[in-house]
């Protein structure tokens, strides 16, 4: 179990970093802006600095979390009805880290997105601002990538165990005698 | 299989399904700028190219995969059933999180179109007339078509691709006499 608690610590800590390049990035390409821009693009370096910021702050917390409180974070993600299990431990983990790095990347990208939509609210009251509404499906796609960005970072349970069941209703399927013929014709 | 196998199988499907994505991201830019143009002959020719290495990572990946793994792989023992579906599912989920993130807004917009779509089409056979809806450029039946395929990906992937991992299974577990 130490082997998979550390396989999640490695795959989660470079997740993170790789998303703090990526918001690293923005800012230093905003930040410029921010003291020598003209109004609209200091409104980019401010929603850059802002994503950058919130974004930090989730991971922190997240990495906070995998780093000091190892226990609490793996136990999540390997859980508690697959510590003693046979021969498929292992599946839920899996089912559930993938969650989990889905769920960091879907947080990552809703944020920033929010964070520009917001910002562009906040241009509004600029008189020299063309503002531009963004279309209502735009933002509703966001706050709904937000809600699953949660949702897959507390390890999905509900999704997870679906797909478990899933998985071995599959391979029972495979194993029985009707199964063979689809296999012969290589459906 | 070994497990080395596997995971290289694994890692060429993964890449070949972001390829994939990759590919009908180029054809959103068909006709963009005029149907017969040469950029977007040269967004279909990469379209077309992308996708030719997306099904040979997907469907034809023998050769690459035993290249990857080399003959000194000593661990000989074959993994289990529940090994291999596990991990291509495990795969696919992943990607098609990935693939469909994407894709919520084109959904939202799909839903909203069902929705309103019976009205419109009952107009059209009473009053025998074309909604404008339909009256659309090349470029952007190209875009729906490639957003509506990416999304139809996406929700194929995360339900677990059940059609797409039967058949890579009957390719690595043959029909044994045990089974006849």
């Amino acid at each position: 179990m130490n082997d998979l608690r550390k396989l999640a610590r490695i795959i989660l800590v470079g997740l993170g970093i790789y998303v703090l390049v990526k918001y690293g990035i923005g800012l230093f390409a905003g930040l410029p802006y921010l003291f020598y821009g003209e109004s609209p693009l200091r409104g980019f370096a401010v929603v850059q600095v802002v994503s950058f910021v919130l974004v930090t702050v989730c991971l922190s917390l997240a990495i906070y979390a995998l780093v000091w409180k190892a226990d609490f974070w793996s136990a999540k993600i390997v859980g508690a009805d697959e510590r003693d299990g046979p021969d498929i431990w292992w599946l839920p983990f899996a089912f559930r880290l993938a969650s989990v790095c889905a769920g960091i990347l879907y947080l990552s990208w809703a944020i920033s997105a929010l964070v520009s939509i917001i910002g562009s609210y906040i241009q509004m009251m600029d008189p020299g601002f063309v503002f531009r509404p963004l279309p209502w499906h735009n933002v509703v796609g966001w706050v709904i990538q937000l809600g699953l960005g949660i949702y897959l970072l507390c390890g999905a349970p509900h999704f997870v165990r679906w797909q478990v069941k899933k998985t071995l209703e599959h391979c029972k399927r495979l194993e029985e005698p009707d199964s063979i013929s689809d296999q012969e014709a290589g459906v | 299989m070994s497990r080395m196998h596997l995971i290289a199988k694994l890692a060429l499907t993964a890449l070949g399904l972001l390829v994939l994505v990759e590919s009908l991201r180029y054809l959103r830019f068909v006709g963009a700028v005029g149907p017969a143009s040469v950029p977007s002959l040269c967004s279909l020719g990469v379209f077309l190219l992308l996708s030719v290495l997306a099904s040979r990572l997907l469907f034809w990946s023998e050769a690459w995969v035993n290249r990857m793994v080399g003959t000194g792989d000593e661990d000989v023992r074959p993994v289990s059933r529940v090994s291999v579906v596990g991990g291509f599912r495990v795969v696919l989920l992943f990607c098609g999180l990935l693939v469909l993130a994407g894709r919520i807004e084109i959904l939202i917009r799909a839903a909203a179109f069902v929705t309103v779509a019976p009205r419109i089409i009952v107009n059209m056979i009473v009053y025998k007339y074309i909604d404008e809806v339909f009256y659309m450029p090349v470029s952007s039946w190209a875009r729906l078509i490639a957003d509506l395929s990416g999304a139809a990906l996406g929700i194929y992937l995360v339900l677990g691709a059940p059609r797409f991992v039967r058949w890579q299974m009957s390719k690595f577990y043959a029909p044994t006499p045990a089974y006849k």
